[in-house]
């Protein structure tokens, strides 16, 4: 028994050594650009801009710490933090009530709703700029938060991924749910949510990612230094530093803090993020 | 009080042909009703149109006296056993149990000694705080049946609860069943395509075919004297042996007779030359076939018009070739053209 196991391990080496000099050699083209941009900000002008200084001879900790302490970016990150946490709540919060009524209930001119959901999923959102701007300029939501985040309330992506793992718990479940007196609220938030929380958990990282990283609309919205976001914040960075005499170590360790926050978040819930990935929502078994 | 009346029942699926047409229903208060019909013949339509789970085209529900339209599911006083058991694979056995209590806003220590007592009927008390995925399948029949009981709701509605079980322990099942329903007293309703479960465990079998009621009986009933062909073929294994009365040459009988049929535990297997006993049928046939059940044998007979079955108890059973069966004039059933019983005194 032992020897046959022994024997068929070694029988697959040669293949996972190549498995893993592929992987391994994808991870370090994936991480390179990071990890250079990370170092890059340990080092002086003169050694930033010799390209054969891989390692700076006496990293500048005080290029980060101007940036922390002595720059507008920790505030953008938080600006970022916030608005992206909020509209991701809400995003959740209105794809999941959107996805149960579309898969659970039964009402008239559900398919007619659902193709208009559909079909606004269809539409380039670049196509919607101008309506919407309009639209928060009526209401005076320009240049708030408010309105940024009140344009962002729905993500059909998210409506639209939430109903394929509702679609996949057994009509029974919800059923024995109606039978044992549960509300609609009750059904989805006690019986539907935590046989999909793995979809949640993937939805909200995706998009808070789309969140912090998004740039055209947030800058066409607010106007206000204070309250830009990370990616119009970084590029403010750059500008007032000058053209001629841009700090490249400062805006290195800039752009390095900006993405530490999504960092910190992939590795807190990348277990689960991993785990949803292709994976059933446990109703089997 | 929970006797329940469906009335005047039409139910389509969209724009299909309705697969219940006008049906009329009465079901006894305080009886284990079978509701037992060939697949796809409507049996789980009609007991989710009870439970209010599937709506109606016209007709009304009654429980208990009471109207039912537009009264939710949770809200008729039924509980329901699914054929899958349907419990929630994020909750322990008991928050399974629990969660039709709590959404009833029962205060907590009611709660706790409904649960004690119902786990307690189903022997289940040492496997409160498993996950579902935990259990075996007969475990998870219990949990289900628990759920059910933890309500004390008047009717209990059951779905194929046995399909997922082997066969011994469908028997065991069936057993405890019948005990539950002496205990609790009150109306199950029960739906199997299987006529040995509908024939052990009912007090009352509605057999169905196509959405419409074929006869609606005590089993004894069912067996010893169907309606019509139909119940004749469903109820027996193997079923009802039917041949032509023309075929059979019998003399004496009305002429509305055109089916005789006798149950195959009443053929006799005869060597073509033995006596032929008085007031019976008789049809000579080729014995091709002869399956040992233990302690019942089941014969084929090939005769020119049909085949025949004949199950007999008998320890030397007769030898392959030419015999005869006889059915006496006591045990035979007689049908008209329309497949309808007809006594013949
Ligand atoms: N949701 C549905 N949509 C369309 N047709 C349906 C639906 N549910 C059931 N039917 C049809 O209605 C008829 C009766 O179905 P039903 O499930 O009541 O049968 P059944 O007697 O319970 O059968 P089985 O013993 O196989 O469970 C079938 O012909 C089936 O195809
Ligand atoms: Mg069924």
């Amino acid at each position: 028994m032992e020897s046959r196991a022994v024997k068929q391990k070694f029988k697959h080496a040669p293949l996972s050594v190549l498995k893993l000099a592929v992987l391994a050699s994808l991870g370090f083209a994936m991480i390179f650009p990071f990890l250079w941009m990370a170092v890059s900000a340990l080092k002086t002008r003169q050694e930033l801009l010799d390209f054969s200084v891989i390692l700076p001879a006496v990293p500048q900790w005080g290029n980060y710490a101007q940036v922390l302490l002595d720059s507008p970016i920790p505030r953008y990150i938080a600006n970022s933090v916030f608005v992206s946490a909020v509209t991701v709540a809400y995003q959740l919060f209105s794809g999941a009530l959107l996805a149960y009524a579309v898969v659970f209930m039964n009402f008239r001119g559900k398919g007619a709703l659902f193709a208009v959901v559909l079909g606004c999923y269809m539409v380039p959102g670049a196509a919607t700029y101008i309506p919407c701007y309009i639209l928060l300029a009526k209401m005076g939501l320009l240049d708030t938060y408010s309105g940024l985040i009140i344009s962002n309330l729905v993500s059909i992506f998210g409506v639209f991924l939430l109903r394929q793992a509702f679609m996949q718990i057994p009509a029974e479940l919800y059923e024995a749910a109606r039978m044992d007196n549960a509300g609609h609220w009750k059904t989805l938030w006690r019986v539907v949510f935590p046989l999909t929380r793995p979809t949640f958990i993937s939805f909200a990282l995706i998009a808070l990612i789309a969140c912090y990283n998004n740039y055209m609309w947030p800058s066409l919205i607010t106007n206000s230094p204070d309250l830009s976001l990370v990616s119009q914040g970084l590029r403010h960075f750059f500008i007032e530093s000058g053209a001629y005499g841009t700090n490249w170590a400062l805006v290195m360790a800039a752009s390095t803090l900006v993405t530490a926050p999504l960092l910190l978040l992939f590795a807190l819930i990348q277990k689960w993020f991993i785990a949803s990935i292709g994976a059933d929502t446990g109703v089997k078994g | 009080m929970s006797s329940i009346k469906l009335k005047g029942i039409t139910k389509s699926y969209g724009k299909n042909t309705p697969v219940i047409k006008n049906l009329n229903l009465s079901i006894t208060d305080g009886g284990f009703t079978i509701l037992l019909g060939p697949s796809g013949c409507g049996k789980s339509t009609i007991l989710r149109i009870i439970a209010g789970l599937e709506s109606t085209d016209i007709g009304s529900v009654e429980i208990g006296g009471r109207d039912m339209s537009g009264v939710e599911p949770g809200d008729r006083g039924v509980a329901m056993v699914f054929q899958n058991y349907a419990l929630y694979p994020t909750m322990t056995v008991r928050e399974n149990i629990e969660f039709g209590l709590k959404n009833m806003k029962i205060p907590k220590a009611e709660r706790d000694e409904r649960i004690d007592e119902s786990v307690r009927m189903v022997g289940l008390e040492d496997f409160l705080d498993r996950k579902p995925k935990s259990l075996s399948g007969g475990q998870r029949q219990r949990v289900a049946l628990a759920r059910a009981i933890v309500k004390k709701s008047e009717v209990f509605l059951m779905d194929e609860p046995l399909s997922n079980l082997d066969a011994k322990l469908r028997a065991q099942i069936r057993t405890d069943l019948i005990e539950l329903h002496r205990k609790l007293g009150i109306t199950f309703v029960y739906v199997t395509h299987d006529q040995v479960e509908a024939m052990s465990m009912g007090t009352e079998i509605i057999l169905l075919e196509a959405g419409a009621v074929r006869q609606q009986a005590v089993p004894s009933r069912l067996y010893d004297a169907p309606e019509n062909l139909f119940a004749a073929r469903f109820i027996g294994s193997p079923p009802m042996n039917v041949v032509e009365a023309k075929a059979l040459g019998a003399v004496g009988l009305p002429p509305a007779v055109k089916h005789i049929a006798f149950r195959p535990e009443k053929a006799l297997l005869m060597r073509a030359s033995s006596p032929l006993p008085y007031d019976a049928v008789r049809i000579r046939g080729e014995l091709t076939a002869r399956e040992m059940l233990g302690d019942r044998v089941v014969c084929k007979v090939k005769t020119d018009s049909c085949c025949i079955y004949a199950k007999t108890a008998d320890e030397f059973p007769p030898e392959y070739g030419t015999v005869t069966v006889v059915a006496h004039r006591e045990h035979l059933h007689f049908f008209d053209d329309d497949e309808r019983r007809v006594e013949v005194s």
